[in-house]
C-alpha cells in the first residue's frame, strides 16, 4: 500500500502504470472498469445468445399475444371473463386472484400471528406449550406440503353435493305421522345452513340487491355503483366519528370531563350503512338444490350464492397458517425487546395495564415489528405462486402456464411475469421504506 | 388477681428460641400453588386453559385410535382397511405404504444394487461437516463415530455388497482414529468430500475426477511459482510465458471479431427506426423522430460491439467445452476451480499478484483444455476404474432434496457474503450491480426462477448447448437464497460499530485482511440466526423442483404413490412422513444456530 503524505495528496514522483493496480486510490477505478467490462460482456453475450436462438426457432419478441383469444376457462374470475377473452384479460384475471389470496392471506395471517404470538408469551404453560409445538411445527415444514395437504383433505374427505339432496322417498317418510321411520339426507349444510361444503368446494351464501343503483363500465371493467355507494357511506361514517371523538376530546381538555359518546359512535358507524343496504333490498342467497313443489331436490349441485373452490380455500388457509407462525414469531420479538423497565415505569406513572399497552408497549414494539411484518407480507405474496400445486388459476397459472404453453412464447410471458411480480414486490417494500422513516428514532 | 398472672402481664415476653417454621398453606405450595399461578390466575387463563385442555383432549381422542390400528403390513389400503376392521377398528393408519415405498422416497428412481452409494455419501457428508460444526471440539470425534457406526449398520441393513461394508468399516475406522488423535486434519476430508461424493453418487471414470484434482494442483503450483524462482531470468521466462499466453487468449477475441453476428447487424440496418410521428408529421415531429432514431442507433451500435466482444468469447469457451453441461463434471470444475483461485490468489498476493493469479488460471485453463480430455481418455482406456453411471434423472426423494439442498447451501454462503460486500462497497458500479442483482431476485418468487431455469435457460445460452437439470436447478437456488443471505449479512454488518472498522485501518489492515480478522467474525456472529433460517427456508424449498419435473419427496414421488391403484385415496401417511423428515432437519439446523449462539456468546448480559 503506498503511504500517502499528510494531506493525502498523491506523491509528486508522477503517475506510473502499476499505481493502478497497487495504489488504493486509483484501485477502485480499475476494478469498476474490469467489473463495467465484464458485466456488459456478459450482457451482450446473453443478448447475443437470444438473438441466435430466436432466429434458429424462428421467433421474434412480440407480445401481440395478449390481444389474441384465450379460449380457456378461469372458473374464479373478479371481473368479467369468458374464454373469448383475450390473452391479456386473462392475465389481469389472474393478477386479481394472486392479490385476492395474497390481501386475504395476510389479513388471516396477522391475526393468527398476533393472537399467537401474544398467547406465546403468556404464563400458562399449557397454553404456551400448545402455541410454541403450533409454530415451531408450521415453520419446519415446507409449505408445499400444507397447501397439497389442505387441499387433498378438503377435497377427499367432504360429502359429495348428492350426500345433501332431499329424495322422494324423504319426502315421504316426512309425510307419514310415525316419526320414526323418517330418513333425512346424509348431510347437512352447517353454520346454520348457510354453508355447505361439498368435495366441489364450498358454497357460501352471496350477498344480493333487490334494487341495485346500476353499473357502470370502466375500462371495459363493470364497477357496481351500490358498492361505491355503500364504500363511501362507510368513509363517511368513519370521517363523521373522528370529528366526534375530537369533539369529545376537545371538551375533555377544556372542561376535564368527557362525555360519554359510545352510543353515539355506534349510531354513527353503522346506522347509516345499514339503512342504505337496507334501501338497496340487502338479502343474502342462500346455496341449495333446485326444489319441486312437494320439496324434492333436482339436478346435480347446489345452486345459487358462490361456490368458493377448494384449490382457493386450500391455498388460502396453508398460506395463512404458515405465515401465521413466522408472525407470531416476529410479535413475540417485538415485545420481549421492550425492557421491561418501560412497562414498570408506565405502572409507576399509575398507568392501568391496557393503557400501558396502548401508550407504552405497543409503539415501540411496532418499530420492531413492522418491517420484518411487511417482508413476511411479501413472502406471502411471492408464495401464492404456489397455487399451481392445486392448480389455482393466479398470475402464474393464467399468464406463466396455460398462456404461456397455448401461445409458446416463454420469453415474453416469463419476463412480464417476473416484471409484474417485481412490481408488487417493490411497491410493498418501498411503503415499508415510507413507514419505517416515519416511525424511525429521532435521533440527535 | 394473682402474683404470676401479673408478672406475666408486667413482664414483656421475650422469645429466647426460633420457632420452627410452618409450612406454607396448601393452597400456596406445590402443584396447587404452580396451578394456581399458572393455568388459573385471572378468568382469561382459565378460559385459555379449559379451552387448550379441550383441544388436546379432543385432538388425542379423534387421533389416537388412528394410530392405535397402525397397520405396517399389506399390499394395498384396501388390504389395510380390511385389517382395521378385523381388529375392531373404525379408522387406522396405514404405514404399509411406507413399508412398501420407502426406497423411493429416499432414493427416487436410483439402481437399487446401488444404494449403498448415497448411503456412503451421506454418512461421509456427515464427517466431513463435523469439524465444520463442532470445530477443534471433541465432539466432532464422538459425531464421527456415531456417523460411522449408523452407516456400517445401514449398509448391512441394505445387504450391500461384502467388499462395500468391510471397505466402509475400515474407512471409517480410520477416520474415527483422525478425529480423536487429529481433529484438525478433519478439514482436509471436508475439502475432499464434494469430489468424492460426486464420484460416488453420478459414478464414471474416476481419472475424471482425479485429473480434475490435479488440474487444481497445477493451477496453484503455476500460480506460487511466480516470485517463488530463484533466478531472476526464470521469474522473466515464467512472465513472458503467462503474456504469451494472455496474447493467445487476446488473439482469439480479435479473431472472432471479425466474424460477428452479421445477422444482427443487417437486422439493424433494415429496421425502420422512425417512429410514426416522423412520417408525416411536421417539422417538430420529424426532428424528434430523428432524434429519437440517433439515439436508438447508438444504443445499438454500443449492443453491437458488445455482442460482438462476447460472440468472441463464447466462441473462445465452446472450442470442446460440451462437456463442461455434464453435472458431475461441472460441479467438480466448479469446486475445483473456486478452490485453484483461492489458492492461486492466496499464494500468489504477496509478490506481483497480478502475473501469479493470471499464470496460475492459464495454466489450470491450459491443462483442461489440452491435457485433461487426453488424459482422461487414455487412462480410462488403458485402466477402467469407475464405479457405474448413474443419469440424473433417476435421483429422486430425499436424496434429491439433500442433493440441492446441501450444495445450494454450500455455495450461497460465500456468494451471499460477497453479494453483501459489494452492497456496501464505496465503488458505485459495484454497489449498483449487487443492489439490482439482490433486489431483483428477492423480488421475484423462487418457483418462477426455476421456471426461467426450465424454459429460458434455453435461450439465454448458446445454440445447442443442453446441460444438466439438477445443475440448473441448483445454480438456481444458490442464486436465490444468495440474496437474501446478502441481505442478512448486510444487517450484521451494519449492526457493527464504526469503532472496528477504524481500527482495522489503524493497524495498517488492507481491505481482506481486515474483513477476514476482524469484520466478517463478528458480523457472521450476530448474523447467524439469520443465516440459518435461509438455509432453513431453502431446504423447505427443495420441494419446488417438482413444477420443473424433478421428482422430490413431497409432490413428485407422493404424487407417483397416490397415482398407484393399489394406494389410491390414501393422504395422511405419506404426507405425515415427509413432513416429519423435513421437520426432523430443519427442526435440528434451528437447535444447532442456537447452540452456536450459546458457543460464540462473548458479552456478558
Amino acid at each position: 500500500m503506498a503511504i500517502a503524505n499528510d494531506a493525502g495528496e498523491a506523491p509528486k514522483d508522477g503517475f506510473r502504470l502499476s499505481m493502478l493496480i497497487y495504489d488504493t486510490r486509483f484501485r477502485a477505478f480499475t476494478i469498476q472498469i474490469v467489473v463495467l467490462f465484464l458485466f456488459l460482456l456478459f450482457v451482450g453475450w446473453l443478448a447475443d445468445n437470444v438473438i441466435q436462438n430466436l432466429a434458429q426457432k424462428g421467433k421474434d419478441i412480440s407480445f401481440s399475444f395478449l390481444n389474441v383469444r384465450a379460449g380457456y376457462d378461469i372458473e374464479q374470475h373478479l371481473i368479467p371473463y369468458t374464454n373469448d377473452s383475450t390473452h391479456g384479460r386473462a392475465v389481469i384475471v389472474g393478477l386479481l386472484n394472486t392479490l385476492l389470496v395474497a390481501v386475504l392471506g395476510c389479513i388471516l395471517a396477522t391475526i393468527i400471528g398476533v393472537f399467537v404470538g401474544v398467547l406465546r408469551l403468556s404464563r400458562n404453560w399449557i397454553v404456551s406449550g400448545l402455541m410454541t409445538i403450533y409454530v415451531e411445527i408450521f415453520r419446519n415444514v415446507p409449505l408445499l406440503l400444507w397447501i397439497i395437504l389442505v387441499f387433498v383433505v378438503v377435497s377427499e374427505t367432504q360429502p359429495e353435493p348428492k350426500d345433501f339432496k332431499v329424495t322422494q322417498e324423504m319426502v315421504d317418510s316426512w309425510a307419514t305421522p310415525d316419526t320414526a321411520d323418517d330418513i333425512y339426507p346424509a348431510k347437512h349444510k352447517i353454520l346454520f345452513g348457510l354453508v355447505a361444503i361439498t368435495n366441489r368446494g364450498t358454497n357460501i351464501p352471496e350477498p344480493l340487491l333487490d334494487r341495485p343503483l346500476g353499473t357502470i363500465e370502466v375500462a371495459t371493467v363493470p364497477v357496481s355503483l351500490s358498492v361505491l355507494a355503500t364504500l363511501a357511506v362507510i368513509a363517511a361514517s368513519i370521517y363523521a366519528n373522528r370529528l366526534l371523538l375530537r369533539r369529545a376530546h376537545r371538551i375533555q381538555e377544556d372542561t376535564g370531563r368527557r362525555p360519554t359518546t359510545w352510543w353515539q359512535s355506534l349510531l354513527i358507524l353503522f346506522l347509516p350503512t345499514i339503512l342504505l343496504l337496507w334501501a338497496m333490498g340487502f338479502h343474502l342467497e342462500v346455496p341449495a338444490f333446485p326444489a319441486n313443489e312437494n320439496g324434492v331436490s333436482r339436478g346435480f349441485n347446489f345452486q345459487g350464492g358462490i361456490q368458493v373452490m377448494h384449490s382457493f380455500t386450500a391455498l388460502l388457509i396453508a398460506l395463512s397458517l404458515y405465515t401465521g407462525a413466522f408472525i407470531a414469531e416476529i410479535v413475540r420479538a417485538g415485545i420481549m425487546a421492550i425492557s421491561r423497565g418501560q412497562s414498570e415505569a408506565a405502572f409507576a406513572l399509575g398507568l392501568r395495564p391496557g393503557r400501558t399497552m396502548k401508550l407504552v408497549i405497543l409503539p415501540q414494539a411496532l418499530r420492531v415489528i413492522i418491517p420484518p411484518l411487511i417482508s413476511q407480507y411479501l413472502n406471502l405474496t411471492k408464495n401464492t405462486s404456489l397455487g399451481i400445486a392445486v392448480s389455482y388459476l393466479d398470475l402464474r397459472g393464467t399468464l406463466g402456464g396455460i398462456t404461456l404453453n397455448q401461445t409458446g412464447r416463454e420469453l415474453e410471458c416469463m419476463l412480464l411475469m417476473m416484471l409484474i411480480y417485481l412490481t408488487i414486490s417493490l411497491i410493498i417494500s418501498s411503503m415499508m421504506n415510507v413507514f419505517n422513516a416515519a416511525v424511525k428514532l429521532k435521533e440527535r | 388477681m394473682s402474683t404470676p398472672e401479673i408478672d406475666a402481664a408486667m413482664k414483656p415476653y421475650v422469645r429466647s428460641a426460633m420457632l420452627a417454621a410452618e409450612p406454607p398453606p396448601p393452597s400456596e405450595r406445590g402443584m396447587i400453588k404452580w396451578a394456581r399461578e399458572n393455568l388459573f390466575a385471572g378468568w382469561v387463563n382459565t378460559v385459555l386453559t379449559v379451552i387448550s385442555l379441550a383441544v388436546i383432549v379432543w385432538m388425542i381422542w379423534s387421533a389416537f385410535p388412528w394410530w392405535w390400528h397402525s397397520v405396517w403390513n399389506a399390499g394395498s389400503l384396501r388390504e389395510c382397511r380390511e385389517i382395521v376392521i378385523a381388529e375392531g377398528g373404525t379408522s387406522g393408519a396405514c404405514w404399509a405404504v411406507i413399508r412398501a415405498r420407502w426406497h423411493q422416497y429416499l432414493f427416487g428412481f436410483y439402481p437399487p444394487p446401488y444404494y449403498w452409494r448415497p448411503v456412503l455419501t451421506a454418512g461421509l457428508l456427515l464427517v466431513a461437516l463435523s469439524p465444520v460444526l463442532f470445530w477443534n471440539n471433541r465432539k466432532s470425534a464422538i459425531m464421527t463415530a456415531v456417523v460411522g457406526a449408523v452407516t456400517v449398520l445401514v449398509l448391512l441393513a441394505l445387504s450391500s455388497p461384502g467388499t462395500v461394508t468391510a471397505v466402509t468399516t475400515v474407512l471409517m475406522a480410520a477416520l474415527i482414529l483422525l478425529a480423536w488423535n487429529r481433529p484438525k486434519l478433519l478439514i482436509w476430508v471436508t475439502l475432499a468430500y464434494p469430489f468424492v461424493a460426486l464420484f460416488l453418487l453420478w459414478g464414471g471414470q474416476i481419472w475424471t475426477y482425479l485429473s480434475v484434482i490435479l488440474a487444481v494442483v497445477v493451477g496453484i503450483v503455476f500460480g506460487r511459482l511466480y516470485g517463488k524462482l530463484e533466478d531472476r531470468t526464470l521469474n522473466l521466462i515464467y512472465a513472458v510465458i503467462a503474456a504469451i499466453g494472455a496474447a493467445f487468449v487476446a488473439a482469439a477475441l480479435l479473431h472472432y471479431l471479425s466474424d460477428i453476428s452479421a445477422d444482427f447487424l443487417a437486422k439493424f440496418s433494415e429496421a425502420d427506426f422512425y417512429p410514426g410521428i416522423g412520417r408525416d408529421g411536421g417539422l417538430v415531429a420529424k426532428v424528434l423522430g430523428a432524434l429519437v432514431s440517433a439515439v436508438i442507433w447508438v444504443i445499438s451500435v454500443v449492443v453491437w460491439c458488445l455482442i460482438a466482444l462476447m460472440s468472441a468469447v463464447s466462441w473462445a469457451l465452446n472450442l470442446n467445452m460440451s462437456m463442461l453441461w455434464d453435472f458431475p463434471f461441472a460441479s467438480v470444475l466448479g469446486v475445483g476451480a473456486v478452490l485453484a483461485a483461492i489458492g492461486t490468489f492466496q499464494a500468489a498476493r504477496s509478490r506481483a499478484a497480478g502475473i501469479g493469479v493470471f499464470g496460475g488460471l492459464l495454466a489450470l485453463g491450459a491443462y483442461l483444455l489440452f491435457v485433461h480430455p487426453w488424459l482422461t481418455k487414455t487412462l480410462a482406456a488403458s485402466m477402467p476404474l469407475g464405479l457405474g453411471p448413474v443419469s440424473s434423472d433417476q435421483f429422486g426423494g430425499f436424496l434429491l432434496a439433500i442433493v440441492i439442498g446441501v450444495t445450494a447451501i454450500a455455495a450461497s454462503l460465500p456468494l451471499g457474503i460477497l453479494l453483501a460486500l459489494g452492497r456496501r462497497s464505496d465503488m458505485f458500479l459495484v454497489k449498483t450491480l449487487s443492489v439490482g442483482f439482490i433486489e431483483f431476485i428477492r423480488g421475484v418468487p423462487l418457483i418462477t426462477l426455476l421456471f426461467t431455469a426450465s424454459l429460458l435457460l434455453a435461450y439465454f445460452l448458446p445454440p445447442q448447448t443442453n446441460f444438466d437439470l439438477i445443475l440448473r436447478v441448483i445454480i438456481l437456488a444458490s442464486l436465490f437464497s444468495a440474496a437474501y443471505i446478502a441481505e442478512v449479512v448486510r444487517g450484521g454488518l451494519a449492526a457493527l460499530p464504526r469503532g472496528q472498522y477504524e481500527a482495522a485501518d489503524a493497524l495498517a489492515l488492507d481491505y481482506w485482511q481486515a474483513q477476514r480478522l476482524i469484520i466478517m467474525p463478528q458480523a457472521l456472529k450476530i448474523s447467524i440466526p439469520g443465516i440459518v433460517s435461509t438455509f432453513i427456508g431453502l431446504f423447505k424449498d427443495t420441494t419446488l423442483v417438482s413444477f420443473v419435473g424433478l421428482l422430490d419427496p413431497l409432490r413428485g414421488v407422493t404424487m407417483t404413490v397416490r397415482a398407484d391403484i393399489s394406494w389410491k385415496g390414501i393422504y395422511w401417511e405419506p404426507y405425515i412422513f415427509v413432513g416429519v423428515i423435513f421437520f426432523v432437519i430443519c427442526f435440528g439446523m434451528s437447535r444447532y444456530s442456537m447452540y452456536l449462539e450459546r458457543k460464540l456468546k462473548t458479552d456478558h448480559r
